[in-house]
């Protein structure tokens, strides 16, 4: 049963090209806004994790680097 | 450790050039240094010799051995001895030279910008950071940890961060309102077919995952897309990285972002789809069936 409904979805899909890929482009564009911020925050992450690992500490001037 | 900074103005949101003054006879202390065999003690022995990170090395193209002057910061000039191999860490696009080069060419000879303790296994950073404000220094200093002090700066970061969240949301419930519409009206403009499907013997719920698959299919290439995009943009180096003060943050797509946008979106996709999905499945066979007028 669902390998034949496989085939009628792509087949459906297939009859409206243009509602199709106007909905595909409106995923695509959710999937890179949420992969480029999910990437952006996990790097800042990963620098800050980064960062511990020496276990140096920084003593500066105070108000001053 | 003392160490002096020279870099460019902070006010640069992507190409912040940052060089560090050390000791080069104490730094493998402090940084755990991975270079070719040879480099480091060809960066040792070269008194304008520089350790250059391997993410601003290949930003910029310098090899080992080439000369480099950078005009951005007065002049100042080096040598290429070694690349540090990335780790994910600030060190990816620091440049390391000697800390008494780096004082002549400012005619600062003596002055650095902070210094760096190596706390000894199982002594407590807080406890150690406590005791050197407590030292009797001439001027009044702050201690920290670095770690703590990496959060600081990138804390200038944080509100695009929490930006992003609020756009990832927003982002995501638009694509369930639009997926749930354009299913929606798919399966409106298809209603005798659903007719039909149910006189042959489908019964409701292979009607309901026809349109709920139709959708989250639609989702997941879709998905597959956005990710590759941005996969293919950070490949070709037109997204690379984002600079705050004295720090450069390396943008990197890794796997765990793929995951969560492909989850999200399909996720997404499929939960637009249930409504249409539900009416579809309940579809009345006598009326859809009943000829046109």
């Amino acid at each position: 049963m669902i390998p034949r409904l496989l085939i009628a979805i792509l087949r459906n899909l297939a009859r409206s090209r243009t509602r199709l890929m106007i909905t595909v482009l409106g995923c695509t564009a959710a999937a890179f806004v949420t992969c480029f911020f999910l990437a952006a925050q996990m790097s800042l992450a990963r620098m800050t994790q980064a960062a511990g690992e020496d276990a140096n500490v920084i003593v500066r001037q105070t108000d001053r680097y | 450790m003392p160490v002096r900074l020279m870099m460019t103005s902070c006010q640069s949101s992507t190409d912040v050039i940052a060089l560090h003054g050390v000791d080069k006879r104490l730094v493998r202390r402090f940084r755990n240094f991975d270079v070719a065999p040879g480099e480091w003690e060809e960066f040792a022995a070269d008194t304008s010799g520089a350790l250059v990170g391997a993410k601003i090395a290949r930003r910029y193209g310098w090899r080992p051995g080439e000369h480099v002057t950078l005009q951005e910061l007065e002049g100042v000039s080096f040598t290429v001895r070694g690349i540090v191999q990335p780790r994910g860490s600030a060190d990816d696009f620091l440049i390391y030279v000697d800390r008494s080069f780096l004082q002549q060419i400012e005619d600062e000879l003596g002055l650095s910008h902070y210094v760096l303790v190596k706390a000894a296994p199982g002594v407590d950073a807080a406890a150690l950071c406590r005791a050197i404000a407590e030292m009797p220094f001439t001027v009044q200093v702050t201690a920290q940890p670095e770690e703590a002090l990496v959060t600081t700066i990138l804390d200038q970061l944080a509100d695009l961060v929490r930006l992003s969240r609020a756009v990832v949301g927003i982002v995501i419930v638009v694509l369930l309102i639009a997926v749930g519409n354009a299913i929606s009206m798919a399966t409106r403009d298809r209603f005798r077919e659903f007719g039909v499907l149910r006189t042959l013997g489908f019964p409701r719920r292979a009607v309901a995952f026809m349109v709920i698959g139709e959708g989250t299919l639609q989702g997941l290439v879709g998905a597959l897309a956005g990710c590759l995009v941005v996969q293919g943009l950070a490949w070709a180096g037109l997204i690379r990285s984002v600079a705050t003060c004295a720090m450069t943050v390396d943008f990197l797509v890794g796997p765990r972002p793929w995951a969560v946008s492909l989850a999200v979106v399909t996720l997404a996709a499929a939960l637009g789809c249930l409504l249409p999905a539900w009416s579809a499945s309940r579809v009345d066979i006598l009326r859809a069936l009943r000829p046109e007028e």
